[in-house]
């Protein structure tokens, strides 16, 4: 700002505090669209996928920094939209004066010093609160101001991403996430394994390649553990004690088949089969 | 130099309060009326009355006048009236024994001229006087001469009676900054001045603003600092007339000029030192409305100048 105005000290106080909430208004807006665009990463299993596959490399983080770029870019684009004017945001009554003077500063003239004495004497009373003050959102009779009502919804929404996050992890929480698209990658795989599995005999044929959220079992030290491998989140695993291995197979003489319908080997069937299978399962041990 | 202005702009609102006092002694009510003349006296710019007969547009003139110490004449504008008759002529005249050319300077050398009932003024006597107030000078013969400053032409002219009258071409018209209109007095304000005007005593006005005050006054008015956001939507108001629908001819930068030299003297005259919106809004309609030229179409289904304008300040 040129001019010798006294003024002039006065507006660039408050270009400066108009300037600084302007930013932090800005990386307001970034956090909270990056809060959210997380949380969706987190809903739909992206965060997870990441998590799990490269748990102990920097790339665990592409879901987090993804959203935080995303956020600011998307609040750059928003910010162009208003424009920046400080003279908005000053009262109406001083708003016009503070102008005509700002544009007239290189004037010298009797009545621009008179006007330069008057707006001197007006933002002198201004203090940086009452610009941030002017920027209000009405909901019905009240007003709250902006910039509370986002940093407030940033806190709801850390809060509400770290407690989802640490349900993620949670041992008794069964392993929702990523699950809309896992189905969708079960539902692409078992349409190509049915085509190449039919012309291929190889060892694990019919292994539909999840093994992730779907109890299996293990044997450990002669001890039958039912075992769940969680997918992403570095969630780890669950493994409790289970029933001996008649609880799912019976025994039975050689060539004499004996089938029984088991609600943990029909879970494990591609869903598009269960049905199929169990039918078959039921007609055979009706004989 | 500096503190005289320095001076005049303090003492500015107390002088123009003493000369609406003044001229409210003999003028009833018509406030918006003597704001705007005094506008066009600030600014530096003529102004055309028009009003009905009867509403007072000569006392008017002739009571700002008389506020002022400034040289004042009138011009009865008739048919017959020839261009030398307000230019003035040359004279031959003996000097010495010999014979020489002298200059008799006619009503137009004056500070404020009153040009009553202009429109019955012959063309040709219409443009003599229109050019002089362009120029601010007068050529006669191969002389030419400057008026004195301020110089100030007040013209009026009513709408009925149109038989024998010629009406100003639109580029003459041009050349006033404002067009004002003087409506009918209220029935309180008709009752004044009955009251004033049936006694023995006519009320007089006395001369409160010198000519160097006024040409101070004038010079301060220029100085009033305007934004340029307002600058840029006095200009869109000005261009919107050019495109606007039933508008044959819109307003010219003449009045981008106009609006702005006008708002600021509303504004000085208001005791502002800055040119805020409501002065551009107030100066939009006198400033434009003889400036913006209705299609046959518009003229046929009535719609007015004025219509249009507040239409335009209301979209731009």
């Amino acid at each position: 700002m040129e001019g010798s105005y006294e003024f002039l000290v006065d507006l660039k106080r408050l270009n400066l505090a108009y300037r600084r909430f302007e930013i932090s208004l800005y990386l307001l807006n970034a956090a909270l669209i990056g809060a959210l665009l997380y949380i969706g990463s987190l809903f739909i299993g992206i965060s997870a996928f990441f998590s799990f596959y490269w748990e102990e490399s920097l790339f665990s983080l592409v879901p987090a920094v993804l959203s935080i770029i995303i956020g600011l870019l998307v609040a750059k684009l928003l910010g162009r939209t208003s424009r920046w004017d400080l003279f908005a945001h000053l009262d109406e009554d001083i708003s016009e004066k503070t102008k005509a003077a700002y544009d007239n500063r290189d004037s010298d003239s009797v009545v621009m010093e008179s006007l330069a004495v008057d707006v001197k004497r007006s933002l002198s009373k201004v203090r940086a609160a009452d610009l941030v003050n002017n920027r209000r959102i009405k909901f019905g009779d009240r007003s709250v101001p902006i910039f509370q009502a986002k940093a407030g919804g940033l806190l709801l929404l850390l809060a509400f991403t770290a407690v989802y996050s640490q349900g993620l992890a949670g041992e008794e929480i069964p392993p929702q996430p990523f699950r809309p698209l896992s189905d969708l990658r079960d539902r692409a795989m078992a349409l190509f394994e049915e085509e190449v599995l039919a012309d291929e005999a190889a060892p694990g044929q019919g292994i539909s390649g999840e093994i992730y959220g779907k109890p299996s079992l293990a044997i450990l030290e002669e001890v039958n553990l039912e075992l769940v491998l969680y997918p992403g989140s570095a969630a780890g695993f669950r493994a409790r004690e289970t029933a001996p291995m008649e609880r799912i197979f019976l025994s039975s003489e050689p060539g004499e088949g004996v089938a029984v319908a088991t609600d943990l080997y029909i879970e494990s069937l591609p869903p598009q089969h269960r049905e199929i299978i169990k039918r078959y399962f039921e007609n055979l041990a009706r004989g | 130099m500096r503190e005289d202005l320095i001076n005049i702009y303090k003492d500015a609102p107390a002088i123009f309060e003493t000369i609406r006092g003044e001229i409210g002694k003999v003028v009833v009510g018509q406030k918006p009326v003597v704001e705007q003349i005094l506008v066009g006296l600030l600014a530096g710019g003529h102004v055309l009355l028009e009003s009905n007969p009867g509403l007072g547009k000569t006392l008017l003139v002739k009571t700002i006048a008389g506020t002022t110490g400034l040289k004042f004449s009138r011009v009865q504008c008739t048919p017959d009236l020839m261009p030398a008759d307000i230019t003035g002529t040359t004279l031959i005249e003996e000097v010495d024994g010999g014979k020489a050319f002298r200059f008799e300077e006619g009503p137009i050398f004056a500070n404020i001229v009153l040009a009553d009932e202009i429109n019955r003024a012959s063309p040709r006597t219409q443009s003599a006087m229109l050019e002089a107030m362009q120029e601010k000078q007068v050529t006669v013969g191969k002389n030419t001469y400057r008026l004195e400053e301020p110089f100030f032409v007040l013209a009026t002219q009513n709408p009925i009676e149109m038989e024998g009258t010629f009406p100003l071409p639109e580029a003459q018209l041009d050349r006033f900054l404002l067009k004002v209109f003087i409506d009918y007095p209220s029935s309180e304000e008709e009752h004044e001045i009955m009251e004033r005007y049936t006694g023995h005593a006519e009320p007089r006005v006395e001369r409160v603003i010198t000519r160097r005050e006024l040409l101070s006054l004038q010079q301060l008015t220029r100085d009033v600092p305007i934004s340029d956001d307002l600058k840029r939507w006095a200009i869109k108001v000005v261009i919107s007339t050019r495109s606007w629908e039933g508008v044959e001819y819109g307003a010219s930068p003449r009045a981008s000029i106009g609006l702005i030299l006008a708002s600021k003297a509303r504004a000085l005259l208001r005791g502002r030192d800055y040119v805020d919106k409501e002065d551009l809004v107030a100066m939009a309609h006198p400033i434009l409305r003889h400036r913006v030229i209705l299609t046959f179409d518009s003229e046929r289904r009535g719609v007015s100048c004025d219509q249009i304008i507040s239409d335009i300040l209301k979209s731009v």
